[in-house]
């Protein structure tokens, strides 16, 4: 077959379509193919030559061969074949590879067929406009041979759209040298349209793209290009065109050609898929964002960053440059750290001299090895020693009170074997006698298990226990004062229990007398009568006893307690009450009940109270509905609980918070004491009491006391 | 025979040696409710003497109880406590006295005399009653309304007129009634009819 070029094989970029066919054609055909090419040289020069030698050559290569195919590439060459087609081989068919726009033209001649390629124009000016939007002067580069002034044309066709926009200007008669010094002196937004320059306006014939790679060492704008060719000779890149693909594509039609098919059997293929391909060094060297290119853009020639090129060294140079900051950031906040602790402890120190002064704390520590006690001299003066006065344990427990040495002793004692920490009270006696309450605390510390001291602080709090005496000293008074106000409450059941053993004690007396009187004397009914009398007058004994027990004034003992006898004895008590109210009294007292710690008679005070306020409760009831409840029940292991429960018409809900206030009542007669005073007994005793109201009926008084710890 | 209710058993025991002492036969009950059980309420010649404040049924209460029962008992109260108001019930109900403990012997062996005394009197009231109503029960129909006329002081006359019969019936009649109701005279058949509630 015979190839015939437009300038040589050699020119860029038809060179790309030549080789590629040559390639593809060779590797695909199962016969070899044998290869004669020739160059319409002429196309080279501005002035039209003579077409005569070549045809002659031609004819004279091929007589008596026999050519299979002629391929033209490019218009030059192909425009020479059609208009020489009758003199050159008429019966070979003839593909043309050319631009898709003379489709027309070689399809109309005899025995030809074209194997297209789709150049498109805009598409060039929109891909600069594209990656560089600002730009308003483009340069568009082709050679001074007709071939490519024709392109030129073409293009200021094309283009037309954009020259509101964009001043372009085409550099077909300037040589070599000119252009180069032109794209180094562009104004600002400038870009280069480098299409192809074969021949220049000196004549000179560039083969390759070596005026490219020229233009582009000078230029002062980026470059861009046409063909996919191009792309790393120095254009930026765009939607290139794929000439080598196009070169493979003839190839394929040339296969059929060669195989016997007809020209008109074989479909025109379409456009290849144009590829939009950058150069990355040119889209850096111009810096153009690679935001602005297409979604499908393919950046070629990516030269790996720094970072990617030494990944591991800089991180490695990084982590020892942080490791060695860190030390230094840490040893520089240590010693701020170092000097602040300083200033802390310093300040620190003063503050609990400060706070030990003001509050009158005395710190000591006790030295087992020497047995001398250090203290400050707020404990010195506190336990009235000399600032100076050596200390130690015979000297401090012969300051306190005889009565509590004992006992300070054995907290110490047991601190220590405990490893915990005591806490007491204790009074000392000074020199002088002056008597002071002291409040202590304190715990050893241990060398390998072994006590080695013991550290602790005392505390004067005589004035504390001043107040808390004569607080405890009106809690009394108020009780007891409750206490006398509701003997007057209880004059009927005083009456009762009283009068019952006098009437028994008169009426046997009288009886006697009247026996002796009427001589019907018998010793045996005598006896009767006199140890009757001897119980009654005991029984008259023990309610006056149990009456000033309650009225009168007394310290309070406190003693293990059964609550159910104290509840007993109180019922017995209150019996003239219960009856002349009309009341029934049930009670529910829970067997092997352990004992409080408690006063017994606060504790029946309190009894009292609860069920005198239930029985006045019940007065507005009719007698069959009079019910008191009282129940006693173990609530846990360590306390006891006393129900007091009434049938009447409950505490209002709400007053049930308020029903413990002083002053609270609901009689007319009465000062809304009782409950208060109750409440101050029961919380005496650290217990609780505290009121609800039963849903179905009536009201329901709870106290709960600790179980005496002695049981 | 006197009945003790009290639920001091002291008291009890003591009330019981001085009634003796007194020549009275005693009985004595912890609660109003075992006396109403022991059904001794209709007993004469006998009284009670009662607690007024006990457990359970109280001694107004058994008093109103015996009322209802037509019980012809008479009442001592005594108690520990009195006050206004409750005596003054306790005698409108009928007690003979209302005794404070503690009380002088004297004291109790006159109320308890004077109580005796009444349910006597009050069983005597009783018992002829019952005599009566035994002898009335003993007339025909026609002597009942015969009766019935004659007491309002009408005269034979009336009589015949009145029930439609002749005079000379209505005198057998009343010859019958007269005899029967054991009277001689109208004078004597009056308060019968009376205490019969015949006079409306």
């Amino acid at each position: 077959m015979l190839i015939i070029h437009s300038f040589g094989r050699d020119f860029a970029p038809l060179d790309a379509m030549s080789s590629s066919f040559r390639t593809e054609l060779a590797r695909q055909s199962a016969e070899p193919v044998e290869f004669f090419e020739a160059s319409i040289e002429t196309a080279r020069f501005a002035e039209t030559g003579d077409d005569g030698p070549l045809i002659g050559y031609l004819q004279t290569l091929f007589a008596g061969r026999q050519l299979d195919l002629i391929l033209t590439i490019a218009e030059p060459a192909t425009h020479f074949c059609l208009r020489h087609r009758a003199a050159l081989f008429p019966d070979t068919p003839l593909l043309a590879h050319v631009d898709h726009r003379q489709m027309t033209l070689v399809t109309a001649a005899t025995n030809a067929t074209i194997a297209p390629v789709y150049i498109r124009i805009p598409v060039l000016m929109e891909n600069i406009l594209q990656l560089v939007p600002g730009t308003t002067n483009v340069v568009m580069v082709l050679g001074a041979s007709p071939f490519e002034r024709a392109w030129a044309d073409q293009c200021r066709r094309e283009f037309a759209v954009f020259t509101n926009r964009v001043t372009i200007s085409y550099l077909n008669d300037l040589p070599l040298a000119k252009m180069r010094d032109r794209v180094a002196t562009l104004p600002a937004h400038s870009a280069v349209l480098y299409a192809m320059l074969a021949v220049d306006a000196a004549g000179v014939p560039h083969e390759q793209e070596k005026a490219l790679v020229s233009l582009q060492a000078a230029a002062n704008a980026p470059i861009f290009g046409v063909f996919e060719s191009q792309l790393g000779q120095g254009i930026v890149g765009g939607p290139l065109l794929p000439l080598e693909a196009s070169g493979r594509q003839a190839a394929q039609t040339a296969l059929r050609l060669l195989s016997g098919e007809q020209v008109g059997e074989i479909a025109i293929p379409p456009p290849d898929p144009v590829r939009n391909l950058y150069d990355w060094r040119m889209l850096q060297r111009w810096n153009i964002n690679e935001a602005r290119l297409p979604a499908d853009a393919e950046v070629r020639f990516r030269v790996p960053t720094f970072w990617e090129e030494y990944k591991w060294q800089l991180i490695g140079i990084h982590a020892l440059c942080l490791a060695e900051g860190v030390l230094i950031f840490a040893l520089l906040r240590n010693r701020r750290r170092l000097r602040r602790t300083r200033n802390d402890l310093a300040q620190s120190e003063e503050r609990l001299s400060l706070a030990t002064n003001y509050a009158r704390v005395g710190v000591w520590s006790w030295n087992f090895q020497s047995g001398a006690i250090e203290a400050t001299a707020e404990c010195k003066q506190l336990f009235g020693f000399g600032p100076d006065e050596p200390v130690n344990f015979p000297k401090f427990i012969e300051r306190v009170h005889p009565d509590d040495r004992a006992l300070v002793r054995r907290a110490v004692e047991e601190s220590i074997n405990s490893k915990s920490a005591y806490d007491m009270q204790y009074r000392i006696v000074l020199p002088d006698g002056q008597l002071r309450w002291i409040a202590a605390r304190g715990r050893g510390r241990y060398l390998d298990g072994l006590a080695n001291d013991m550290l602790g602080v005392v505390l004067d709090i005589t004035e504390r226990k001043r107040v808390e005496e004569e607080t405890q000293r009106h809690r009394q008074e108020l009780a007891h004062v409750s206490r006398v106000s509701i003997m007057g409450e209880l004059s009927a059941s005083m009456a009762h229990e009283l009068n019952q053993p006098l009437t028994a004690i008169l009426t046997n007396a009288q009886a006697a007398q009247r026996f002796m009187a009427s001589g019907k004397a018998d010793l045996d009914e005598f006896r009767e009568i006199l140890k009757d009398i001897a119980h009654d007058t005991t029984r008259a004994r023990d309610v006056i006893r149990h009456l000033r027990s309650l009225v009168k004034k007394s310290a309070p003992d406190f003693t293990p307690l059964d609550l159910n006898d104290t509840i007993r004895e109180v019922i017995g008590f209150l019996h003239g009450d219960i009856v002349a109210r009309n009341v029934r009294v049930t009670l529910e007292l829970a067997p092997n009940l352990p004992p409080v710690h408690g006063d017994r008679i606060q504790l029946q005070q309190v009894t009292i109270n609860l069920l005198l306020n239930a029985f006045d409760a019940l007065n507005g009831n009719p007698v069959p509905e009079r019910l008191v409840t009282v129940a006693t029940a173990l609530e846990s292991s360590k306390r006891v609980r006393v129900t007091v429960r009434d049938t009447g018409t409950g505490i209002p809900s709400d007053k049930i918070e308020s029903v413990f206030e002083p002053f609270y009542t609901t009689k007319r007669e009465g000062m809304g004491m009782g409950l208060s005073v109750t409440r101050s007994i029961i919380e005496s005793h650290e217990g609780r009491i505290w009121a609800e109201n039963d849903p179905k009926r009536g009201a329901l008084l709870h106290f709960i006391l600790p179980v005496d710890q002695a049981a | 025979m006197v009945f003790v209710v009290d639920d001091d058993a002291s008291v009890r025991r003591s009330l019981a040696r001085l009634l003796k002492s007194a020549g009275y036969e005693v009985e004595s009950f912890p609660a109003a409710v075992a006396f109403l059980a022991s059904g001794r309420h209709q007993q004469c010649p006998a009284c009670l003497v009662l607690d007024l404040s006990m457990p359970g049924l109280t001694g107004l209460e058994l008093q109103e109880r015996l009322a209802t029962l037509q019980s012809p008992l008479a009442i001592v109260f005594i108690t520990g406590h009195g006050d206004i108001p409750t005596s003054v019930r306790a005698m409108k109900g009928g007690a003979v006295d209302f005794l404070l403990k503690p009380f002088d012997d004297t004291q109790l062996l006159a109320a308890v005399a004077r109580a005796v005394g009444r349910t006597r009197a009050a069983w005597k009231t009783t018992a002829e009653l019952t005599a009566i109503r035994h002898r009335y029960a003993t007339l025909t129909a026609r002597e009942q309304e015969v009766m019935a006329q004659i007491v309002t002081g009408k005269l034979n006359k009336q009589v015949a007129e009145a029930l439609g019969t002749v005079e000379k019936t209505i005198k057998v009649h009343r010859a019958r009634v007269f005899e029967k109701m054991q009277v001689q005279s109208l004078a004597e058949l009056i308060p019968l009819a009376a205490k019969l509630g015949l006079l409306g």
